[in-house]
């Protein structure tokens, strides 16, 4: 915690006069914090819908390239097995 | 809206008690800011990241100390956090400016404005200004400000007297206050 260092008074003349000073803060900033301390809040329900839909749409090609994939090996015949004799 | 209502808002994620609390004491904390920043826009950034951290944290204030003190010190430490993010402390020591200044004592006139001296303080380096900040104003110790900016108490304590020195040295020049050195009442002029 902040302690009492001041011993001379160029410290006390710090001191009084930065304490005394003030600016006004442009109406940007409050609106920054508003919108950071009440955005994620405020529509709970609509992030995880946007968090689901993102979810399905991304899972939904890869399960189709996968569905594709299997169709395509299933389509292919299968080879016979050529038994070469050889006569001697 | 009185400091027990507001608090209680604050807890409760009110907006208007948020608003009524950030209303009643962001001038001066964006003052506080303005000391440690390197520009306005930096000093409003600084603000706004102490404001977030205070309304996320209000339910951490136990009505011990003023609601002002506990505010600042959470401002004061959001600045130092972003400083770090982009300063190396103990790279900020220019011993050519430590030798033959003494401060002295005395010779203060009652009344300066605040903004003269709040810009001769912004005059001086990072470093220098920083500790001076956090000492002379702020009231820290030299351990807690070594531990604040990862630096040595020693090297805290040494910028701290150089920046005190050069401090001085522009103020007087601003003719702020007196030169006890070479006998001349700078200030008398400058107050009238």
């Amino acid at each position: 915690m902040p302690t009492n260092h001041h011993t001379n008074s160029l410290e006390e003349l710090l001191k009084q006069q930065t304490d005394e000073f003030k600016m006004i803060p442009s109406e940007n900033t409050w609106k920054a914090i508003h919108k950071r301390t009440h955005s994620s809040r405020k529509y709970p329900s609509f992030t995880a819908i946007a968090v689901f839909l993102t979810i399905v749409f991304s899972a939904r090609p890869l399960s189709s390239r996968h569905n594709d994939k299997v169709r395509h090996i299933s389509a292919i015949p299968t080879q016979k097995k050529v038994v070469l004799v050889h006569k001697a | 809206m009185t400091e027990d209502l507001m608090l209680a808002g604050c807890i409760n994620n009110d907006s208007a008690s948020q608003e009524a609390l950030y209303t009643r004491f962001s001038p001066r904390m964006l003052g506080v800011c303005y000391r440690f920043a390197k520009s306005r826009e930096d000093a409003e950034d600084m603000l706004q990241e102490g404001f977030i951290k205070v309304f996320t944290q209000i339910r951490q204030y136990r009505n011990e100390g003023v609601l002002e003190g506990w505010i600042r010190k959470i401002v004061v430490h959001t600045c130092i956090n972003i400083l770090k993010k982009h300063k190396k402390f103990s790279d900020c020591v220019d011993i050519s400016y430590a030798n033959g200044i003494q401060t002295s004592e005395g010779n203060i006139p009652s009344v300066v404005q605040a903004k003269q001296v709040v810009e001769c303080i912004r005059t001086l380096p990072i470093g220098y200004r920083t500790v001076l900040n956090l000492y002379a104003i702020e009231g820290y110790s030299h351990r807690e400000i070594a531990d604040m900016l990862d630096i040595e108490e020693s090297t805290s304590r040494s910028q701290y007297t150089r920046a005190k020195g050069i401090l001085e040295d522009i103020l007087v020049k601003k003719n702020i206050i007196l030169d006890s050195k070479r006998g001349i009442d700078f200030a008398a002029a400058t107050l009238k």
